[in-house]
């Protein structure tokens, strides 16, 4: 996670709080991807980047963090242990 | 707690909080202790969905800031509607309700670590939203009118903090009151249920999704209440101050520092039994069972093969065999 954020500081604004929406994020590609299952966190932390990303270009860019939200609560809704887990 | 308090040191703790705005006249003891009561409301409702139903709700930020939009919205001229706050107050409870209602449905099909980003992600939608509603404000938030002079219809106070001081006192007796109500009620049995064991519950014919939503519905309104409450004192709210994931977060860190669930859970089981009435639970975690009852009935495979006190079941060579496998006996 530092090595992630050491090189985000290339790219992207800087503040004592700016973890809180990408640990978030995180989170949210973790159970998407379900619990304790690798492969299926590294395909959700693929669909939650591209989500957010084409979230923001096709509907507003203000929403975008919404888009990735929605997204989540959709999936576990249709899929309650996420995309790839097993209970 | 106050169970374990008894009665007198109970009504002593609020004789103090009574008296305390006479002997502290200046503004700031008494902004803290405000604020003090708030959090400890703020908490209690918590509580009730996550501590007694067992629901981690990372989302009452939304409730929260229900309960203070609706009350300022319907105070702003511009909408050509001047209610006072009380109607907000009340509305606003009503609209936390139906929300958690809309929310609840179906989040509550998840559970654990699910249910809770699950209400994360509720509430950073929620901010989102009204972040970039421009009808409600938007990013650059709401002011509360100001009107003179300070009466209680308004439920504005410019003089003196002691009227807020009284208000925000009553809140939280409010809801100490109400969450000690549930825990007595048959509702507050089911919620324990549902927290111990889900399937459990739902096996013994109790409707695990209405009492979800029940919790829900309880501890929204409650919650919208202090938003309400948040915004008539502070005058100013915006997405950032009343919506934001941090005050959910913060209410979850009071009530756990207090302990989940735990305000009269055990010790009313104890109180029962020294009313004289008997209860007999079959129960299959073994701590709890073991805390609470006098005289044990092992059973294995149908056939009973320990009666007795909790230490003389626990040692018996038969109910270790049982339980535990042959290596353990003995």
């Amino acid at each position: 996670v530092g090595v992630a954020g050491a090189l985000l500081s290339m790219f992207f604004y800087i503040f004592p709080e700016v973890g809180v929406t990408f640990s978030l994020l995180a989170y949210v590609a973790v159970a998407l991807g379900g619990f304790g299952n690798v492969p299926g966190t590294l395909v959700a932390g693929v669909v939650v980047g591209l989500v957010k990303v084409l979230g923001g270009l096709l509907i507003a860019p203000a929403l975008k963090y919404a888009v990735s939200f929605a997204i989540y609560l959709g999936v576990v809704l249709w899929r309650p242990q996420g995309l790839f887990g097993r209970f | 707690m106050r169970s374990r308090l008894g009665p007198l040191a109970a009504f002593g703790l609020l004789g103090t909080a009574l008296a305390f705005p006479l002997v502290f006249t200046l503004p700031y003891p008494r902004d803290v202790m405000i604020r003090i009561f708030l959090y400890a409301m703020l908490a209690t409702a918590w509580n009730v969905l996550a501590g007694y139903c067992g629901q981690i709700s990372l989302g009452h930020a939304v409730f929260f800031g229900t309960g203070a939009y609706s009350t300022v919205l319907l105070r702003q001229d511009w909408l050509g509607v001047w209610a006072s706050p009380w109607i907000g107050m009340a509305l606003g409870a009503l609209l936390a309700a139906l929300l958690s209602q809309v929310i609840g449905f179906p989040v509550f099909r998840l559970r654990g670590h699910y249910f809770a980003i699950a209400t994360i992600a509720v509430g950073e939608i929620v901010q989102t939203i009204v972040i970039n509603w421009d009808a409600v404000g938007g990013a650059r938030g709401l002011f509360v009118p100001i009107k003179r002079p300070d009466s209680l219809l308004n439920f504005q106070f410019h003089e003196s903090k002691q009227t807020y001081y009284y208000i925000a006192l009553a809140l939280l007796v409010l809801a100490v009151g109400i969450s000690r109500w549930i825990v007595r009620s048959r509702t507050g049995y089911y919620f324990r249920a549902i927290r111990e064991d889900q399937d459990a519950a739902a096996a013994l014919g109790i409707p695990v999704a209405r009492y979800k939503q029940r919790a829900m519905a309880i501890s929204a309104t409650l919650t919208a209440l202090g938003g309400t409450f948040y915004a008539q004192y502070v005058f100013f709210i915006d997405p950032e101050s009343v919506l934001p994931l941090s005050l959910s977060i913060l209410v979850c860190v009071v009530a756990v520092l207090g302990g989940v669930g735990t305000l009269w859970g055990p010790e009313l089981v104890r109180q029962l039994h020294a009313g004289g009435t008997a209860l007999i639970v079959i129960e299959h975690n073994m701590r709890v069972i073991m805390g609470i009852s006098q005289r044990v009935v092992a059973l294995h495979l149908g056939e009973v093969i320990a009666v007795g006190s909790p230490t003389a079941v626990t040692s018996d060579a038969r109910v270790i065999e049982a339980y535990l496998g042959r290596a353990y006996a003995g």
